[in-house]
């Protein structure tokens, strides 16, 4: 099937009422998430995972990927108007547009943050309707070796691509193999770690994991002291850019879509590295890089075309290779395997009303979020009003609500403030989550590759090295991992998208 | 010193799961057998807390704790949650979830007596109506059915 067939399958699925009506769904709440700080577009994935189990697999995933990228949208109003990002791919955005909200155009900062998303996410649309299955269709020549290969190759990267220490990425990678191996094995029936437990033979839940480590987490970090906040202004006018505005960021906004998508096609890449990749790139190339930090609209334009983009890039290897490259996607890909689809390079053509449903509804999505973002951006500015205090117990009973009803056990709630407690800590120390849930989701794919691998081999680990795809993947894995211990030179931007993934999830 | 202490709790950890998984057996009749993966990750656990422990620039300059009363808050949220759980079998979610948010609205954020009951009965029946019946999602109940 050929792309723009596809696309018209797929408009097909995305505009039956039912689906149409949860994208809408998906980007009201994705946009709420990205404006109300305290809570990440993946914690609200996880709690909300849950009330898709009732759902059809098309509108459960529609829903949670537009929630995905309505929180790029949202998380500027926040940066704009309270100088605190709504989700860290918003933190660079606080610079010029809260400046340029401080000038009094708060207006045609949020304005052009909505325009810039709109095209770096339709862009980055396009790029995954024809991407995405080329490279599924490439993928289809994968055996258990090279799956296995792709799988660390993807692990590897995300490491490579933290920001903080990457020998600690590296020990959550093996961290997160290990949490999924607790419980039963599949294969033979043997009980792995479970300590004669009945509560752990079932393995450890995924949400209790996820909601404990990014929800329980940042309200631990966010209670250590109280939250004070000024709105800039509560009333926004002339949300539309003017002529000069829109030419100053044209070019940044296509080139910060670019930017994005390559970046949100690489494991560990994403929004939070695109954004800020891409305001280094605009001060580097300006005319006037003195102007950056003090209201200059291509601060803002780029970073946050740049974070939409790679949200496109980002759906690229989950759905055309199942890896996941983010925590977000990695949650995706789990809730894609909860509803008993298999993602890999198959998936494309074996679930071709899911895939092209979802690229269509992105495009839909996109549009209902221009919407929801340019007019009625005052009525988001009016939540901004409410107070932490307030917000934060609901979110935690919101979480109690989203760990409990997956399997309606209360030893999963204590996994969830065990691991809340465990991730408040560790955060401190500077360990990144994201390696950990994507070893996690990944780990049990991961070994029945290898398993499969090993036993259709004569020669045990050297069918790696035998089969030609493989031992490319991974020479590549090796480079990287010989970087990793490689003492890196710290400069100004990683320094600054380190401690933006410290401080928000 | 507390890098120094979790980089131990690796060691222990990763060493002490690989060894566990020596006894699941690695390689069995048809090939890799349970104990195979988790050999791997738990050794690589252990080397990984082996490296950190002697490989220089990777501990934390300076860890930044909360002040005494930041402390005071987070283990105010936290008891709070352990109390809902504890209470969630007993007595229901309505009731479990009422008394923490007023407890911790209360206690922890020190909002007002008459605010933090109107918020948190607010919330939770918010919460009850949205997940237990538009969305139909089980929600532990007590013995007066909420």
């Amino acid at each position: 099937m050929d792309a723009i067939a596809g696309l018209a399958q797929g408009f097909q699925v995305v505009l039956q009422p039912q689906n149409l009506f949860f994208c809408l769904i998906g980007s009201v709440i994705g946009t709420l998430i990205g404006v109300l700080p305290g809570i990440g577009p993946l914690a609200a994935l996880a709690l909300l995972l849950p009330v898709t189990f009732t759902m059809t697999p098309v509108a459960g995933v529609l829903m949670l990927a537009a929630i995905f990228y309505g929180a790029m949208y949202g998380g500027s109003t926040t940066s704009i108007l309270l100088n605190m990002p709504g989700e860290a791919a918003s933190v660079v955005t606080c610079r010029d547009g809260y400046q340029m909200a401080r000038q009094g155009r708060a207006g045609a900062a949020l304005g052009i943050s909505a325009i810039g998303s709109f095209v770096a996410g339709t862009l980055s649309v396009i790029a995954l309707t024809f991407f995405a299955p080329a490279l599924g269709g490439f993928a289809l020549r994968f055996g258990p070796p090279e799956n296995f290969a792709l799988m660390v190759l993807g692990l590897v990267c995300t490491v490579f691509m933290i920001s903080g220490s990457r020998l600690k990425g590296l020990i959550m990678v093996a961290a997160g193999f290990l949490m999924a191996t607790i419980g039963i094995d599949v294969v033979n029936g043997k009980e792995r770690y479970t300590f004669g437990t009945i509560d752990l033979t079932g393995g450890i839940d995924i949400l209790a994991l996820v909601i404990g480590l990014y929800g329980v987490t940042e309200i631990l970090s966010n209670v250590e002291q109280k939250i004070k906040s000024t709105l800039i202004t509560t009333k926004v006018t002339k949300i539309f850019p003017t002529r000069d505005d829109l030419r100053r960021s044209f070019a940044p906004i296509l080139r910060g879509s670019g930017l994005g998508f390559l970046l949100g096609l690489v494991p560990g890449g994403g929004p939070i590295t695109a954004s800020f990749m891409s305001y280094a790139m605009e001060q580097r190339i300006s005319k006037t890089p003195e102007a950056f930090g003090k209201g200059a609209i291509e601060g803002v334009a780029g970073p946050e075309s740049a974070n939409n983009g790679a949200v496109g890039g980002s759906m690229v290897p989950v759905l055309s290779l199942g890896i996941p490259g983010t925590p977000v996607t990695a949650l995706l890909l789990g809730a894609l395997v909860i509803q008993g689809i298999q993602p890999g390079p198959l998936f494309i053509t074996q679930h071709s009303d899911l895939f092209w449903g979802v690229v269509a509804s992105m495009y839909i999505g996109n549009v209902l979020l221009l919407i929801l973002n340019l007019p009625l951006v005052g009525m988001w500015v009016q939540l901004l009003r409410i107070p932490y205090s307030y917000l934060f117990p609901v979110v935690l009973l919101l979480s109690i609500v989203g760990t409990y009803s997956a399997n309606k056990n209360v030893f999963d709630l204590w996994v969830m403030l065990g691991f809340g407690v465990i991730g408040w800590f560790l955060r401190k120390l500077e360990y990144d989550f994201a390696p950990f849930i994507i070893a996690f989701i990944l780990a049990p794919l991961m070994e029945q590759s290898l398993r499969q691998s090993l036993t259709m081999s004569a020669d045990g680990m050297m069918i790696f090295a035998q089969r030609p795809i493989a031992a490319v993947l991974f020479g590549i894995c090796a480079v990287l991992i010989a970087l990793i211990f490689v003492k890196r030179r710290k400069n100004e931007l990683t320094e600054e998208i380190h401690n933006a993934e410290k401080t928000s999830s | 010193m507390i890098e120094r202490f979790v980089n131990v709790f690796w060691i222990a950890l990763g060493f002490g799961a690989a060894a566990m998984a020596l006894q699941m057996k690695l390689t069995g009749p048809y090939g890799p057998d349970s104990g195979l993966f988790p050999f791997i990750a738990g050794a690589m656990v252990g080397l990984g807390g082996l490296a950190l422990m002697f490989a220089r620039g990777h501990a934390v300059a300076k860890i930044e704790w909360p002040s005494r009363t930041g402390f005071w808050r987070v283990g105010g949220v936290i008891a709070g949650m352990a109390v809902l759980i504890l209470l969630l079998p007993h007595v229901g979610f309505g009731l479990a979830s009422f008394v923490t948010m007023i407890i911790l609205m209360r206690f922890v954020e020190r909002v007002g007596w008459r605010q933090s009951i109107v918020m948190s009965l607010a919330s939770v029946l918010g919460v009850i109506v949205v997940f237990g019946h538009l969305l139909e999602m089980q929600l532990p109940r007590g013995p007066w059915g909420f």
